[in-house]
Order: structure tokens, then C-alpha cells, then sequence
């Protein structure tokens, strides 16, 4: 062994924190090594000088009687105990020795308090902002490069609320999954509506054929004449566009609409034929509570003509989400003529259109 | 019968005079380290109850594989620490070399030995209050209180490495300032 690699180690030798095999090496070194030897030596001695030092304290009976006394009284006390570990505990955290104050700590606390509710309103200003902003990025979505002149007409209408559905299916796609295998019939309804206005007549295939009289929306002039009873004398109070709410009540029309017409283009054999309609007994109930959560807010706003639609729109989506999966042909019909008296379809894309407007 | 086990188990279990055993035999080291740390005798004497107090509170939480006098001077670690910072912010001044504090004594040395003694006790008293709170800590375990490394490091919480580096740091310092004292003597 060298010095270099003696000296390191020497005082943890002389401490004994060295290995068996360490030592004997450094013993070994030591007894060959005058420098290292001496350096040993010095720190041996000043263990020696160590060892001599006397502290001026005692420790008395008197001083185990105190600590008796104290957890005597500790047990006598036993609802102090867990208020001195926090005491305790506390000085340790604010290393304010036995002596806890409380006032520190209220000021620590009011500090806390202070800086959690800025980063609350902070996060609640950021959101609003972002809410502010998405009606206008959502016209921009649903009609991109499409001068605002064009963009309402009815095909527009019909694809923009296809787009929300492409949209909702890629972001739900384990409800596609369940669509596509509870509901074939329902599945071809929903991806043929675009095909119905690009396919000619004759490419289309029966079933098809039988659908395209629904699935083709009313010209926007139409759908405002028919919202009869429901816009009845409420089509020049609807409320103009305010913000995020009438963006939301926008959102729910676009999305209830396609719901009700793909409900309406369900089509049995015969009036006792069972339909599966599990996929819109699903979106019903999901659409209900929003329509439910809505209409109040509309409600609460003064906003009637909302209120008014979502109004009744609520009981046909109860009706559809109380369903059974295999519903009968009647009762399904029975629902579509009610959504037909109440021209409850056209009624919800003029509202979805005069909010996107 | 009486080992430091036993004694935890029976205090435990209610038995205060096990207690009583524990404190008379690991008071004499608590107070030395407490006194090494915080350089008053009364307050010493003080932490040294409270201390105590404490290992009797949370006893029911010392672990079976923890060592009795590790767990004790953790406690007292803990307790001199305290104090410490408290007087910190009161920016009271620790004096070692206090008269009163000097009159006392637990032995009587041979009235030849008891100048010199004096004056080492002095040097030495007055050189570890001039390391700061870390070293002296690691210091007075290992030089005074033959902990090891491990135990030192299970005490303070301190990595074995830094634990080291301050013993190294803390005996050069301590050799600089006794260095005149251990040449007169020898």
C-alpha cells in the first residue's frame, strides 16, 4: 500500500470503521510508513485528549423525578398527549423550537391560502378565455375554406352535423365499437349519409334509397317555417349569440338533431318487428342530462326560447333513452310521430344554425 | 433480564420502574450530548428530561431492530436542534466557558491535575462551540459518544459520505484550535 491510499482511510482505521482485511493493510503500511505512522499517532493522541474531557454535569434522582412526574402527569392528561405531538410536531416543522406559535403559522397559512386561490382564478380566467374563443374556432371547423355566404345552406347543415357525429365517434370510439356491433343497420345509416348526396340514385342500394327522403335536411327557410309550435312567436326573441352558453345550447341542438333523425330513419318489417335502437337509447340518456342541465340554465338566464326547446325536447329523449333495446316497431313509431308534431328536428338545427350565425 | 429489550418490553407493557432502568442507564450519555450541542448546563439538564419525556411517549413506535441508544440520541438530536434554531432566532449568544458552568463538577481530580484539567475542559468546551451544528454533532457522537458510522448516519440522518467529510472537517478544525494546548502537554 501507498501513502496515497493510506492517508484517506487513516482516521476511519484509527476510528475501527475499517474491514478486517483494511486494517491489516494499513497496519501493514504504518509499521513501513514513519509519515503515515505519525499521523496515526497524532490522532490516537487527541482521542487520548478526548477521552479526558469532563463535562461539568450530573445527572441527580432529582432529575428522573421530574421525568416521572411529567409522564404521570401525561397519563393523568391523556387528551394532551395527542395536542403536545402536535405541538411538536409543528415546532419541528417550523423549527420554532418547544415554543409554538400560532401566529407564524396563521400567516403561513393566510399565505397558502392567498397564493392556491390566485392559481385557481388564473386557471378559471384561462378557461373562460379558451370558452371565448371556441365558438368562433368552432364556425371556423365546421366550415373551413368556405366563404360565410355559403356555409348555411342545407347540405352544409346536413354535413356539419354529420361532422359532429364523425367528430364524436373518433372521440368515443368504444361507442363506435358497440355501434358497429349491436347495430349494423344503425352503423350503415350514419356513415351513408354523406354517401346519399354523392352517390347517384342508381348506385345507391335500397335500403338507401329508403333512407334518403329523411336524410336530407329542409332548406333553411324551410326549417324555420315548420318550427311551428315551438318557435311559435319566439323566432324573433331568439336570444343572440352569448358566448359560451348559446355555444353550448348550439353544440347540444347539432347533436339532439342527429339523434332524433337517426331515430326517425329507423324502419321495421312490420309494427310487431323488434328494432335495435341501443346505440340512440344510449345517446338519448347521455343528451338528457345535458338538455336537463341546460334548459335550467336557460331557464335561469330568461333565455325561453331555449328553455322553450329544450323543453320539449326533454320528454323525447326520455321516451328513446327509456327504450328497451329491442324496442317495438310501434312504440318507436309512436315517438316519431310526436317528434313530427312537434317539428322537434327542424326546430333544433334552426337553433343550431342561428347560434353558429 | 435487564437487557435494553427487555426493558422496552416491560415498559411497554406498564412497567415504570424498566423505564426508570433505561433512564439511569442512558441519561449520562443523552446529557453529554446534549450538553456538546447546546453548551448550557441547565439546558442541558432541560432537553435532557424532555428527551425522555418523549422516548416514553413514542416507545411504542421504536422498531425491534432499532438500537436503544441510537433511537435515544435521534430523540435528543431532535430536541437540541430545536432549542438551537429557537435561540438562533433570539440571537442568544451560547457561552461554553460560564463561570457557574465551570464550578460544577461530577468528580473531584487531584488538585495538581485540576488546573490542567480545567483548562482542557475549557479549550475543548470552547472549541466545539466555535464548529457549526452539523459538525459538532457528528464530532461529539463519534469522538465522545464511540457511535459508528452507521449509527451516527441513523441518527442525523446524514449520508455515511457527508458524515465523514464533517468528521474530517470537524477534527482538523478541533486540532487547530487545541493544537497549543496538546503541545504544552506534551
Amino acid at each position: 500500500m501507498k501513502c496515497e491510499e493510506c492517508l484517506p482511510l487513516i482516521e476511519e482505521y484509527v476510528d475501527k470503521e475499517l474491514g478486517q482485511s483494511a486494517s491489516e493493510r494499513i497496519a501493514a503500511h504504518l509499521s513501513t510508513c514513519q509519515a503515515c505512522a505519525l499521523e496515526a499517532a497524532e490522532l490516537e493522541h487527541e482521542l487520548e485528549i478526548y477521552a479526558r474531557y469532563q463535562r461539568d454535569i450530573a445527572v441527580t434522582p432529582a432529575q428522573w423525578n421530574i421525568v416521572r412526574a411529567r409522564i404521570e402527569q401525561e397519563k393523568e392528561q391523556p387528551n394532551g398527549e395527542p395536542r403536545a405531538r402536535f405541538r411538536e410536531w409543528l415546532s419541528g416543522l417550523f423549527g420554532m423550537g418547544r415554543r409554538f406559535r400560532p401566529a407564524l403559522v396563521l400567516a403561513l397559512l393566510l399565505i397558502f391560502i392567498g397564493v392556491t386561490a390566485a392559481i385557481i382564478y388564473n386557471a378559471r380566467q384561462r378557461g373562460s378565455t379558451e370558452l371565448a374563443t371556441r365558438p368562433q374556432q368552432h364556425k371556423e371547423a365546421a366550415s373551413p375554406q368556405v366563404s360565410p355566404r355559403e356555409k348555411r345552406t342545407p347540405e352544409k347543415i346536413s354535413d356539419d352535423n354529420q361532422t359532429v357525429a364523425r367528430d364524436d365517434n373518433e372521440k368515443n370510439p368504444q361507442r363506435q365499437t358497440v355501434k358497429d356491433n349491436t347495430t349494423g343497420n344503425q352503423r350503415e345509416k350514419r356513415t351513408d349519409l354523406a354517401a346519399n348526396k354523392r352517390q347517384p340514385a342508381s348506385r345507391q342500394t335500397p335500403q338507401q334509397m329508403r333512407q334518403a327522403p329523411d336524410d336530407v335536411a329542409p332548406s333553411f327557410e324551410e326549417a324555420v317555417a315548420n318550427s311551428s309550435d315551438v318557435m311559435k312567436g319566439e323566432r324573433g326573441s331568439v336570444p343572440a349569440p352569448n358566448g359560451d352558453f348559446d355555444f353550448e345550447i348550439a353544440r347540444h341542438a347539432e347533436k339532439a338533431g342527429l339523434l332524433l333523425r337517426s331515430f326517425r330513419n329507423a324502419r321495421a318489417a312490420s309494427a310487431n318487428h323488434a328494432l335495435d335502437v341501443s346505440y340512440e337509447r344510449e345517446d338519448a340518456r347521455r343528451l338528457l342530462y345535458q338538455n336537463i342541465s341546460l334548459r335550467r340554465d336557460a331557464e335561469a338566464r330568461g333565455d325561453r326560447a331555449s328553455a322553450t326547446l329544450l323543453n320539449t325536447l326533454e320528454p323525447i329523449l326520455l321516451d328513446i333513452a327509456h327504450l328497451p333495446e329491442k324496442a317495438r316497431a310501434r312504440d318507436v313509431h309512436s315517438i316519431e310521430e310526436r317528434m313530427q308534431k312537434k317539428e322537434i328536428v327542424a326546430a333544433l338545427q334552426v337553433r343550431a344554425l342561428v347560434a353558429s350565425n | 433480564m435487564n437487557s435494553a429489550s427487555d426493558l422496552i418490553a416491560r415498559t411497554r407493557a406498564g412497567d415504570d420502574a424498566a423505564f426508570q432502568l433505561i433512564f439511569e442507564r442512558y441519561s449520562r450519555p443523552v446529557i453529554s450530548f446534549i450538553y456538546d450541542m447546546v453548551g448550557e448546563r441547565e439546558l442541558a439538564e432541560e432537553l435532557m428530561q424532555e428527551t425522555f419525556v418523549r422516548a416514553y411517549r413514542n416507545l411504542a413506535a421504536l422498531r425491534e431492530d432499532a438500537r436503544l441508544s441510537t433511537w435515544l440520541f435521534g430523540i435528543a438530536k431532535n430536541v437540541a436542534r430545536e432549542q438551537l434554531r429557537s435561540r438562533r432566532k433570539l440571537s442568544r449568544k451560547v457561552e461554553l466557558d460560564d463561570e457557574s458552568v465551570q464550578e460544577l463538577r461530577d468528580e473531584k481530580p487531584k488538585p495538581d491535575d485540576f488546573l490542567i484539567n480545567q483548562e482542557l475542559n475549557g479549550v475543548i468546551r470552547d472549541a466545539l462551540s466555535r464548529l457549526d451544528e452539523d459538525k459538532r454533532m457528528v464530532f461529539a457522537l463519534k469522538i465522545f459518544q464511540q457511535q459508528s458510522y452507521e449509527e451516527i448516519a441513523a441518527i442525523t440522518g446524514f449520508s455515511v459520505a457527508k458524515l465523514k467529510t464533517d468528521l474530517h472537517r470537524a477534527r482538523a478544525e478541533m486540532r487547530r484550535l487545541i493544537r497549543p494546548y496538546m503541545e504544552v502537554r506534551s
